[in-house]
């Protein structure tokens, strides 16, 4: 089955032979071709930015939770250790 | 056919050099921190501590944290009053601004989010760094010391406590719901204690465990110790060291795993899993490799006092 690779060889030979529309239209398709890649890139890379400034955000709102939980441990233990310092227990 | 479809391709996509897709879970999200930060200008890597004595002001505390290419650097404390963001551009090293007076100790978490260069991207999803620092407040004289641990399941970890006596000593710990004390006999002038002993039962996925050694004869006081254990998750692997070795014309081969993205030498940064480097070998030098679930190794070279590279991951 013909590929589009296919024809853009084609496109290429043809124009290789001499033919001037041949080269233009291999020029309009590889500019077509280039433009669309493009714009799929830049949605794509959009839609990536977005997701990534999304968990960025959400990984600050969990740093500010993890925090406070180990602080709370951290003042329990230490608190614990010095009662058992000055009780000698 | 292939060859040419394969060399229009090439021409459509261009060749710029591409983030890595990397298996492992997320570092953050399986309690291994991985974010490089240095206090005092010690480094550090995921979990570190320091000591300050009441009353003296936070800002004696020299902590930066050190970004790679740019992005933002999230710090957080409630004991310490800080939770703020900062921007950070070319891979700098950004210095923590801490203010107050130390009066209760403190957590410093500390959050690093890449933004990688546009072209290497690829549509991938990228993860941070995470790190915390101990900020232990004592009291004047008092002796104290700072381990913490990244953990693998069904491991164990042990420390080895320096003691000022030759006979017995009292070890004791609390924190993470244990209550651990007990006697035990110091060997060469320290002595070693498990984790698996002293929390045997914890499910506690992060223990922060504080406690003392005190000899028992002759008397002296107590040397406090703070251990900070991070269990991280069953899956997680750490990023395995590189392969370096110094090649012909003074040039550095760095050679990470497949699923490094970067690899950066001091302030050069290269997207790929293997970079070569200009290298001088009678200066210090810094060597990072990263993958896009926050997994790193940073290695350190610091003539003349050793010619090898000491790296943690």
């Amino acid at each position: 089955m013909p590929q589009l690779g296919d024809h853009m060889i084609e496109l290429l030979l043809s124009s290789s032979k001499g033919g001037w529309s041949g080269v233009a239209s291999f020029a309009i398709l590889l500019g077509v071709l280039a433009v669309l890649y493009y714009k799929r890139q830049q949605a794509s890379q959009k839609m990536a930015d977005d997701k990534n400034a999304e968990r960025q955000h959400a990984a600050g709102v969990k740093n500010t939770e993890d925090n406070k939980a180990d602080e709370i441990n951290l003042k329990k233990a230490e608190n614990d250790i010095e009662e058992v310092l000055k009780g000698g227990n | 056919m292939k060859l040419k479809v394969a060399i229009l391709t090439t021409l459509l996509t261009g060749c710029s050099a591409t983030l890595r897709p990397d298996p492992s879970p997320v570092a953050a999200d399986s309690n291994y921190p991985t974010a490089e930060f240095y206090v005092q200008g010690k480094m550090f890597q995921g979990l570190g501590e320091v000591s300050i004595t009441r009353g003296m002001p936070l800002s004696d505390i020299k902590l930066e944290v050190q970004g790679y290419y740019q992005g933002i650097i999230h710090v957080d404390s409630a004991i310490c009053g800080v939770s703020t963001s900062w921007s950070y551009a070319d891979s700098q090293r950004i210095s923590i601004p801490l203010q107050g007076h130390a009066d209760q100790s403190c957590l410093i978490d500390v959050v690093v989010s890449v933004v990688y260069p546009k072209r290497s991207l690829n549509e991938q999803l990228t993860y941070e760094f995470k790190g915390q620092l101990l900020i232990k407040v004592l009291d004047l004289g008092q002796a104290w010391v700072g381990y913490s641990t990244k953990l693998g399941q069904g491991k164990d970890a042990k420390i080895d406590v320096l003691v000022k006596t030759k006979n017995t000593t009292r070890v004791a710990f609390r924190g993470c719901n244990i209550g651990y004390d007990k006697e035990v006999q110091v060997v060469n002038d320290s002595i070693a204690v498990s984790f698996n002993e002293v929390a045997p039962a914890t499910a506690e996925k992060r223990c922060s465990l504080e406690g003392f050694v005190k000899p028992t004869y002759p008397y002296s006081t107590p040397t406090r110790i703070s251990w900070r254990v991070w269990r991280y998750d069953e899956k997680f692997i750490p990023l395995a060291l590189p392969y370096v070795t110094i090649g012909e014309y003074g040039h550095l081969e760095v050679t990470g795993e497949p699923v490094v993205s970067v690899v950066a030498l001091d302030e050069v940064f290269k997207i790929g899993s293997s970079a070569e480097f200009y290298f001088t070998e009678d200066q210090p030098h810094t060597l990072r490799l990263l993958t896009i679930k926050g997994r790193s190794v940073v290695c350190l070279y610091t003539p003349p006092i050793s010619k090898d590279w000491a790296c943690l991951n």
